[in-house]
């Protein structure tokens, strides 16, 4: 009895060592691939708004592979990811493919339009929120980036700047 | 005019506890030796920030329009604030910035100099502020943050 409260203990322990210190090793790490997109969970649902104040649902492009980026206007790393996305959403459109992305600006859309007005952006962008977070463990970092298969699964999540081929490779397996 | 004698006081800093699903406070500010001044003068209060290693908060004027700036803002009472001091920023090149970004990292002071009115009565006062910063290391960025400062200060 002893010894299972003890391991219980130390288990209780683990954790919560393991998650005050997940977010700086998450931000760390260029291109994590976490166990849980290795084991193909289905992606939560979310609806968000996006510019035009349509809601979006990410179960709208079920049938589709969906590259899902969280980005942030004040955040340099996602700025370099944003062109490539816009290649891969010119190139792979036509193809079953869509990238969805989600500001968690906390200005809204006075802060985000003229982002998206400056970088072209061709895929569609929601505003997203604490709430809508949760579900997926939390963003505690950007980018964080996940690609979902034709089935509503996470196929991979990046927390951190990745490489363009990377994305790119699991993008064409996909399709 | 700026005077730091026959004014002690205690320095304490509380952290706002982190909210729902946020990253930790890569900032911690350590409390500073208490400090003396005259009523009618003013006085200096030295914060220093301590910034995690591997990660930079943009300075106080970040080299692009886009980053959100370090700032530090205290309460009109019931010391007023005459002025903040920054740190000088380094200039340091990442990889997801075409040029140099101006920023702090390892430990800084940000110096905030208090107008103390002839008035004030003797005894504690507590002095509010907060601090906004936004966090990145090489590869990601963490959401913008902020701490909770109290300041306690015995007048004497």
């Amino acid at each position: 009895m002893n010894r299972h409260l003890l391991i219980a203990a130390a288990l209780l322990a683990g954790l919560a060592a393991c998650s005050s210190s997940r977010a700086a090793k998450d931000a760390s790490k260029a291109s994590d691939t976490s166990a849980e997109a290795k084991g193909l969970q289905a992606a939560p649902d979310f609806s968000l708004p996006d510019p035009n104040g349509k809601v979006v649902r990410l179960s709208d492009f079920k049938g589709k592979v969906v590259l899902l980026d969280f980005w942030a206007t004040w955040c340099g790393p996602c700025k370099i990811e944003v062109p490539w996305f816009i290649e891969f959403q010119r190139k792979y459109k036509d193809q079953g493919f869509t990238v969805l992305g989600v500001s968690m600006d906390e200005g809204g859309w006075s802060e985000v339009r003229p982002f998206l007005d400056q970088m072209k952006m061709n895929y569609p962008v929601l505003l997203g929120n604490d709430d809508m977070t949760a579900p997926f463990g939390g963003i505690e970092v950007l980018p964080t980036t996940l690609i979902i298969d034709k089935q509503g699964r996470i196929f991979v999540m990046h927390k951190g700047l990745t490489s363009k081929d990377e994305f790119e490779n699991a993008i064409k397996g996909l399709l | 005019m700026r005077s730091k004698a026959c004014f002690s006081g205690v320095l304490l800093l509380a952290l706002v506890a982190p909210g729902r699903a946020q990253a930790p406070h890569v900032v911690s500010i350590e409390p500073a030796a208490p400090f003396k001044a005259r009523r009618g003068g003013e006085v200096e209060v030295p914060l220093r920030l301590m910034i995690r290693g591997g990660y930079h908060i943009n300075s106080s004027k970040p080299a692009e329009d886009y980053l959100i700036p370090t700032l530090l803002t205290w309460a009109e009472a019931p010391l007023p604030a005459r002025g903040i001091t920054y740190p000088k920023a380094e200039s340091v090149k990442y990889d997801f910035s075409a040029k140099p970004l101006l920023v702090y990292s390892g430990t800084v002071a940000v110096v905030s100099r208090f107008q103390v009115p002839p008035g004030t009565a003797p005894g504690e006062v507590h002095l509010a502020g907060k601090l906004r910063y936004q966090a990145c290391n090489d590869k990601a960025c963490l959401p913008p943050r902020t701490l909770d400062v109290s300041v306690s200060v015995n007048v004497e």
